[in-house]
């Protein structure tokens, strides 16, 4: 059994050479690890490494580079199907990430398993707090096979509703039922392991999107029964531009290839092409070598250090954060404080989500603002975006600390409507042509630009 | 944000998809109008630091207009707009 490192988060920060970055002349509080995460130094040696020692295009065994290359291609697909417990690690196919994984099943197992003769449409089943990654595809497919997506609707609590998706899933018997794992804008973790049970129950195949679940959790695709389960590299600590799609071999071999090209033909001619076998059937073009094997450096790195105690220490902080958010004035948090992987989505009274967002930029803080592609849970919500605080075991409780406080600075200064924008104002001296300029008496520019209208004479 | 508050809120005739600027990540209203060789602008956006900078940008709009990322370099903006929200700059500008 592999050991592991007893967990630190003072000396893991050190592993992340970015978190040493000031922003805007302060130290970097990094608090949008749901959009993507930091990498770590092994990570980011790993890929400079394979460019200067193992460079060569994989599956190409006529020369010792290549087969290098290969190998240690091959061995991080064998570290991918150890992290998720697939049982074959064939089943593990490289995509682009999250988006393209859903792609290639909604395009492939949807040619093939909607296009029947059935007089009633086929049914999609999602839940309403999907992100756009794990609607539109289905959509998409949906509309050229006369199928339909149907959302599952939420709670009061922003949960899905489990009453309606069982009613929902006698009423249409969907094929499919896609899923997220976490809900990207909540961070809301969904009863996935039952709602797979109740799917198969009804005859659906499940494809589980677990974007934001592996950063934060192990996953054990054997113990949840989906049929497919997805993720993105760079949600988990490795790169950008790579992700897995892990499904299920007796359905990965009954579906047609979705893109062709290289690497995924066994032998083609003009009167008939062979394709490979799993998981190269799926992987046309040459594969991004340097980042899959970069992703099996990042599941090394992830593996390696005690993870109980790492999902304690990101529960402890975002308790904090939590609690923190909720007990300042005109603060709404949307997230709920159960099952949550570590984000506070929330709004403020009367303020844009964006200009907080600018604002806390200022003070080096990094979060989300807007609909998060989930604008279907936004619409449920009432609202067209909310900031999102999400964290990470590197992040400490100072920063938390230090975010509540520059929150509460930023809802001052943006309630206070005549407050000084000295940038603003000290700039516009700069332009040369000043008589076109607002003044800074305010008084007098009200006069002249009343109510929304800005008149220049033309 | 000071510049913000020159722009009131707007009557609801404004506020329709019809003048609504695509690309901007708050949104962004804006209608011109010309009538006897006057330019005039409506425009409104639900986020204050938006609002200022769409008075900035119909104030000195024939310098923004010739390069915006110039303009915006000039009056210390660049490093506040994120590539989206340049984006959105550049369909205001569109839009004067």
């Amino acid at each position: 059994m592999k050991s592991t490192t007893p967990f630190n988060s003072t000396k893991i920060r050190r592993d992340f050479p970015i978190l040493s970055l000031r922003v805007q002349g302060k130290s970097l509080i990094y608090f949008d690890n749901a959009a993507t995460t930091q990498k770590p130094r092994a990570v980011i040696d790993k890929l400079s490494q394979f460019y200067k020692v193992a460079n060569a295009n994989v599956h190409r065994g006529s020369h010792s580079l290549s087969n290098t290359a290969t190998s240690q291609f091959e061995l991080a697909r064998k570290t991918v199907a150890a992290f998720i417990n697939a049982p074959n690690v064939h089943e593990v196919i490289w995509c682009k990430g999250t988006t393209e994984a859903i792609n290639l099943v909604a395009n492939s197992l949807g040619s093939y398993l909607l296009n029947n003769s059935d007089q009633q449409p086929a049914t999609i089943l999602v839940s309403t707090s999907e992100h756009h990654a794990n609607i539109v595809p289905w959509q998409l497919i949906a509309a050229a096979t006369h199928s339909q997506v149907i959302a599952i609707p939420l709670t009061k609590d922003m949960q899905i509703d489990q009453a309606e998706y069982c009613r929902l899933l006698t009423l249409h018997r969907p094929k499919i039922v896609a899923l997220a794992h976490v809900s990207n804008a909540l961070g809301h973790i969904n009863p996935i392991r039952q709602m797979i049970v109740k799917a198969k129950e009804h005859g659906a195949i499940t494809l589980i999107d677990g974007a934001q679940a592996v950063g934060h959790f192990s996953v054990d695709v054997q113990q949840l029964d989906c049929d497919f389960y997805c993720f993105s590299a760079h949600k988990c600590f490795g790169p950008t531009g790579i992700g897995v799609l892990w499904g299920k071999q007796a359905l990965l071999n009954k579906m047609p290839p979705w893109q062709g090209g290289g690497e995924m033909i066994e032998q083609v001619s003009f009167s008939g092409t062979r394709f490979n076998q799993l998981p190269f059937k799926f992987e046309a073009g040459t594969p991004p070598i340097a980042d899959a094997i970069a992703l099996g450096t990042a599941i090394d790195y992830l593996t390696g250090m005690d993870r109980a105690a790492a999902e304690e220490h990101e529960q402890r902080l975002f308790h904090r954060l939590y609690n923190g958010c909720t007990a300042i004035s005109g603060v709404q948090v949307l997230s709920s404080p159960d099952n949550n992987v570590g984000i506070v989505s929330f709004t403020v009274s009367g303020l844009h989500h964006q200009d907080i967002a600018i604002l806390l930029d200022q003070n080096g803080i990094a979060v989300r603002s807007g609909h998060h592609c989930a604008m279907p849970l936004m619409q449920a919500l009432g609202i067209d975006g909310t900031l999102r605080a999400s964290i990470s075991f590197y992040n400490t409780e100072q920063e938390v600390d230090f975010f509540l406080s520059a929150l509460q600075e930023v809802i001052a200064v943006l309630n206070n409507d005549f407050i000084e924008d000295t940038v603003i104002i000290e700039d516009k001296a700069t332009i040369e042509d000043k008589d076109t300029l607002v003044t800074e008496n305010t008084q007098r520019d009200k006069q002249q630009y009343p109510a929304s209208d800005v008149v220049i004479g033309t | 944000m000071s510049l913000a508050t020159l722009l009131e809120r707007p009557n609801p005739q404004l506020l329709i998809d019809q003048h609504k600027l695509q690309q901007c990540e708050s949104a962004v209203w804006l209608r011109k109008t010309v009538l006897n060789q006057q330019t005039s602008y409506q425009a409104w956006s639900e986020a204050k630091i938006m609002r200022g900078l769409l008075v900035m940008l119909i104030s000195c709009r024939e310098q923004a207009q010739q390069d915006s990322d110039l303009f915006l370099s000039h009056v210390k903006l660049s490093q506040f707009l994120s590539p989206s929200r340049t984006n959105g700059v550049k369909a205001i500008l569109d839009a004067l």
